[in-house]
């Protein structure tokens, strides 16, 4: 329809200027002529639309009717859809972030990859029987180094100890005390289980040979020096590193505690690890389904 | 005592609890005597004169009741105390603060 007006007007023109495109022009004298009934019956509401909207053999205006009410039903369910979702997902996020943030403090303290503290030992216990780092797997543990010669520090943080953990037994917490001598040379398991007998009844002592014993101090970091060529019998002092070692149930670090820790903030911080602690394997877990990544 | 004292070079089996707290005791008799007479060190020799003198009693006692290696670490450890306190308290003198320890990371 839109060639129509242009070729009129062409036609014109050209109707003046030669007989030699006569020819011509009556072809489109006769468009011109059948044309008009249907242009003007169709031309007008077509005039309206585009083109290219009407697709071909597919009149039926009913269809787009129905597509537009569609819309219109969409666009108000949208807006509250949205904000369902959002504020799902909101909430999701604040909730999940703050429960991450605690889960990666722990993680922060644990280390990335290799534990840089503990690992394999092989000691054994006041009753002579093997003592290694799988007796630590399934419950949680705190490592005391010391020796029984100690004067007055070893003793005085055992008895600490001891009150922590009637504690935290108090309120249903789980914990396995072990007692890891560094003087193994006086230090047999009869004299240890003497010298603990002084002390909470759960503190498990350990011991070994002199290798055992300083692999054992290498793998959790404990500095221990005892004086060269000690005859037997001789009186003698062991410098040693005081730290409570705070293991968990995987049989893996998560705290030391020095001395500055009291019988009100020393229970609190074990707690607090204990209640914090997600075991390992969800953890491997959290890893791989990329949760973690929050 | 005579059994601890005997065998104070010669200790196999550590003190238990109570013979701990007797050495305490003697320990703490020993140091306070130190204290009043003003005795900063006494392992130097200028302090000697006044420990035989005044602290002959406390010292003889606490080496009995006390195993070699202790009485040397009770020493040792009145010093460094000694010294610790008196810094602090040149620190609080100077308007120093104590921080908490340990510092706060965050």
């Amino acid at each position: 329809m839109l060639r129509l007006f242009p070729k009129r007007r062409l036609l014109t023109q050209r109707a003046v200027c030669s007989i030699q495109r006569a020819s011509f022009s009556t072809t489109f004298i006769r468009w011109n002529e059948s044309k008009p009934e249907a242009a003007s019956s169709q031309s007008a509401p077509r005039k309206k639309r585009p083109l290219s909207r009407i697709p071909i053999g597919g009149t039926s205006t009913q269809q787009q009717k129905l597509k537009e009410t569609n819309l219109e039903f969409a666009s108000w369910k949208a807006a509250l859809l949205m904000i369902a979702v959002g504020g799902g997902l909101w909430y999701f996020f604040t909730s999940e972030k703050k429960r991450i943030q605690v889960q990666q403090d722990a993680e922060a303290n644990r280390g990335y990859g290799k534990p840089l503290v503990g690992g394999p030992f092989n000691l054994v216990d006041t009753e002579g029987k093997p003592f290694t780092e799988q007796n630590l797997k399934g419950k949680f543990s705190i490592l005391y180094f010391g020796f029984t010669h100690c004067p007055d520090i070893c003793p005085d943080e055992l008895d600490k100890l001891g009150l922590w953990l009637d504690m935290l037994k108090k309120e249903g917490y789980k914990l396995q005390p072990i007692f890891i001598t560094c003087d193994p040379a006086r230090d047999s398991p009869e004299v240890v289980k003497e010298y603990l007998s002084d002390f909470h009844p759960d503190i498990i002592g350990l011991t070994g040979t002199y290798e055992q014993v300083k692999d054992c101090c290498k793998q959790y970091r404990v500095y221990f020096s005892t004086p060269p060529n000690v005859k037997p019998g001789q009186d003698y002092l062991v410098d040693h590193s005081i730290f409570f070692y705070l293991m968990d149930s995987d049989g893996e670090f998560i705290d030391a505690m020095g001395r500055n820790y009291d019988n009100e903030t020393g229970p609190e911080r074990i707690k607090e690890q204990i209640d914090a602690f997600v075991p390992k394997a969800e953890r491997e877990k959290k890893k791989t389904s990329g949760w973690s990544l929050w | 005592m005579g059994l601890f004292s005997s065998s104070s070079d010669t200790a196999t089996v550590a003190p238990n609890r109570s013979k701990r707290q007797v050495c305490w005791d003697a320990r703490d008799e020993y140091l306070n005597c130190l204290e009043k007479n003003n005795v900063l060190n006494p392992f130097e020799d200028k302090y000697s004169s006044v420990i035989k003198k005044e602290c002959a009693q406390q010292e003889k006692e606490f080496e009995s009741k006390c195993v070699k290696s202790w009485v040397h670490y009770f020493k040792e450890k009145y010093v460094v105390d000694l010294k610790r306190e008196r810094f602090l308290k040149d620190m609080e003198a100077q308007g120093g603060q104590q921080l908490p320890f340990p510092i706060d990371k965050k």
